[in-house]
């Protein structure tokens, strides 16, 4: 009996009576620990009973880059800023691997968990984060082979290389609210993850990936800047190969846009969290 | 570290809006068309409940009665619809356990992604990783993977992990219906230790001795809504008495080939108790069933069983071929079976005599068994222990300084 007192008193309960609700009261290093039980389950899973193992790493971004050279690089020709093109459509191809592989599994990600949703609680944000997170682990490992690519074609990376941090920020946040905002709809329709996979292969269209933006037409141009991407993926070429002039003001827009939708998100998430359980 | 609850209604929608259901609403309705499925259900109406810090809490009901529903709610992983429900410590929730296992990840692997959603930090699972894995006496398993388990062993480490939580408030949702007899008895040790650290815990359960064993309170929900709340054996009382309303809803209670069947069995009739649909018996008084049958055919060597159940127990069942009586007779003729239970050595509580028969003695499975046949309730003159029976028993005190 008293070695009961002893302990509660070595866990004093602050504020009386309070209501358990894990997104309300997030404990951060609950939600830490978790978040990277959850990484490390989805790195060690992923490519076990795979041949190739975690060569796939390098191998799909390898095989993506060849189509790319062969149809816009060889047959189409298409228009580089004076770099070699495989290198061109290599830094862009790292950069939509994360936005793509982040938006494509983050949206199904509290979904493919339903078992889990439904019978533990735990703080859901953490599906969706850790997808985003191991689709950037994958992205890095991409851009090793991106520095491979530099050194193998005598480019000395520009000194001005350090600006892809500040990008990859901002295309994290944008690309966090967007999968917070997928993610928790997709529990209650479908329909959003279809729309999300159709929505990422148009936004490659419009965004210059495998393409520099010279080729968008001068009345298009405005249209097209509606793309919070093409600043984004415009500047980290420019940053790291030296394409041309360095802009960082372009920024601000998808700053802009991915602090709202990351707020929105986070707000969409918070408010549809307690009906995750019954509707998965 | 104690639970309330008040008001709590919980509604859950029964089906999501398509397009399709948008479009058929635009066009008038045929007539004579089946009415909309319903949109949505209560499953929980108005429930309130306390529970004191370190007891322990049953909720006890059929299956949809709300009770997993309640735990949830409790749990903070739904939402009421209307009440309010506070929880006071650290709390955790049993389901589903070792549901987050991952087969192609090691034991290891998987009781560190398990045990951070149960809320364990992975310093205190790094502590606690051997034993967890002996507790489970899965140790020479631990760097296999998972998919490799068998579900017993899965089970147990799933347990093992969940029993080395730290929980002021726990939550566990018939997590132990499964698993063999000594596994249930690791669980129940591990609970009854919970309890004893003044844990408070809130247990989903059907199993009338483990809440009996268990609980100080319970809390009898159907369809929602609360019906019993108490002592367990009482809420287990007016669960027994909404089984039973039930069953005797049910006009068919005939199993087997009825057709094929060489008696019929006209009816039966218990004597040694009061009257009524339900009489009333003691064990000293005992019960005497008369069986009135008709042969439907000519027959011989036919046997007739007796069974007592309670729940979905059967306590006891006898044939009369094991006392030498073979029945024999020509179609349509009557026969009379007696049988006698003295004394009748039952505990307290509602019972139903089903009725077998079989076409010859060495027969296995009986041809056709007439379900519930008869029904009665035994009372206790003492106040008695718990079980299923009440077996003859004496106590003496044959030394030492006690009064007789």
């Amino acid at each position: 009996m008293t070695q009961t007192h002893h302990k509660q008193l070595q866990r004093p309960c602050p504020g009386g009576v309070k209501p358990i609700s894990f997104s309300a009261v997030p404990n951060l290093s609950r939600f830490r620990d978790l978040l990277y039980q959850l990484i490390l389950r989805d790195l060690k899973s992923r490519y076990k009973q795979t041949f190739f193992g975690a060569l796939w790493v390098f191998g799909r971004p390898l095989v993506e880059l060849g189509a790319y050279i062969l149809v816009f690089g060889a047959f189409l020709h298409a228009p580089s800023d004076g770099v070699p093109y495989p290198l061109f459509a290599f830094s862009g191809v790292v950069l939509w691997s994360f936005v793509s592989g982040a938006i494509s599994r983050g949206a199904r990600a509290v979904m493919s968990e339903g078992g889990l949703v439904a019978h533990a609680p735990f703080p859901k944000a953490t599906l969706p984060l850790a997808a985003i997170v191991g689709a950037l682990i994958d992205s890095l490992l991409a851009a090793v082979m991106l520095a491979l690519l530099l050194i193998v074609q005598h480019v000395t990376p520009s000194p001005s290389a350090w600006l892809l941090f500040p990008v990859l920020v901002i295309l994290g946040i944008l690309v966090t609210g967007i999968v917070l905002i997928a993610s928790a709809l997709n529990v209650f329709y479908r329909d959003v993850s279809q729309l999300v996979d159709v929505g990422v292969r148009v936004w490659l269209l419009l965004t210059p990936v495998a393409y520099a933006k010279s080729v968008v037409p001068p009345q298009f141009k405005p249209l097209y800047a509606l793309n919070p991407l093409v600043g984004v993926f415009d500047l980290s070429r420019a940053a790291l190969l030296g394409t041309g002039p360095l802009d960082l003001s372009v920024l601000w827009y998808p700053l802009a846009v991915g602090l709202a939708l990351l707020a929105l998100g986070a707000w969409v998430f918070r408010m549809t969290e307690p009906y995750f359980a019954e509707s998965v | 570290m104690g639970i309330a609850v008040s008001g709590v209604w919980k509604r859950y929608r029964l089906r999501s809006r398509s397009l399709k259901e948008v479009l058929s609403n635009l066009m008038p309705r045929r007539r004579g068309a089946p009415p909309p499925r319903p949109k949505s259900m209560w499953a929980l109406e108005d429930v309130s409940f306390t529970v004191e810090p370190s007891s322990t809490f049953a909720l006890v009901g059929a299956n949809g009665s709300g009770k997993s529903t309640m735990l949830k709610v409790i749990a903070g992983m739904m939402k009421a619809t209307r009440g309010a429900v506070r929880v006071n410590g650290r709390l955790s929730l049993l389901s589903f356990l070792g549901g987050s296992f991952h087969g192609d990840l090691t034991g290891r692997e998987n009781v560190f992604l398990e045990g951070a959603l149960l809320g364990l930090s992975r310093r205190e699972l790094r502590a606690k990783l051997d034993a967890i894995f002996a507790f489970a006496e899965l140790e020479r398993f631990i760097d296999v993977p998972v998919k490799f388990y068998s579900s017993g062993m899965a089970l147990r480490l799933g347990f093992a992990i969940a029993a080395h939580l730290e929980p002021e408030v726990l939550l566990i949702d018939e997590a132990f219906a499964v698993g063999d007899t000594a596994f249930r008895d690791r669980c129940l040790g591990r609970m009854l230790a919970f309890k004893a650290a003044g844990t408070t815990m809130v247990l989903v359960s059907h199993e009338r001795y483990l809440v009996e064993q268990l609980c100080d309170t319970a809390l009898l929900l159907d369809h929602g809504r609360v019906v019993a709340l108490g002592r367990p054996d009482e809420a287990f009382s007016a669960y027994e008495r909404i089984i039973e309303a039930e069953e005797a809803d049910d006009p068919d209670e005939r199993e087997g080939e009825p057709a094929r069947s060489p008696l019929e069995i006209e009816s039966v009739d218990l004597a040694g108790g009061s009257g009524g649909a339900e009489p009333l018996f003691t064990p000293e008084g005992g019960l005497v069933a008369r069986l009135h049958l008709k042969a439907r055919r000519d027959i011989s060597g036919v046997s007739v069983g007796v069974q007592i159940a309670r729940e979905w127990h059967v306590l006891h069942g006898t044939r009369c071929n094991r006392q030498g009586i073979e029945l024999s007779a020509r179609a349509g003729e009557r026969l009379t079976l007696e049988l006698e239970y003295k004394p009748l050595s039952l505990a307290r509580g509602s019972y139903a005599m089903h009725i077998l028969v079989y076409d010859h003695r060495l027969q296995v499975s009986p041809t056709v068994v007439w379900k519930r046949a008869a029904r009665f309730r035994v009372t206790l003159p003492e106040s008695e222990g718990i079980g299923l029976v009440r077996l003859v028993h004496t106590w003496r005190l044959s030394n030492g300084g006690g009064r007789a």
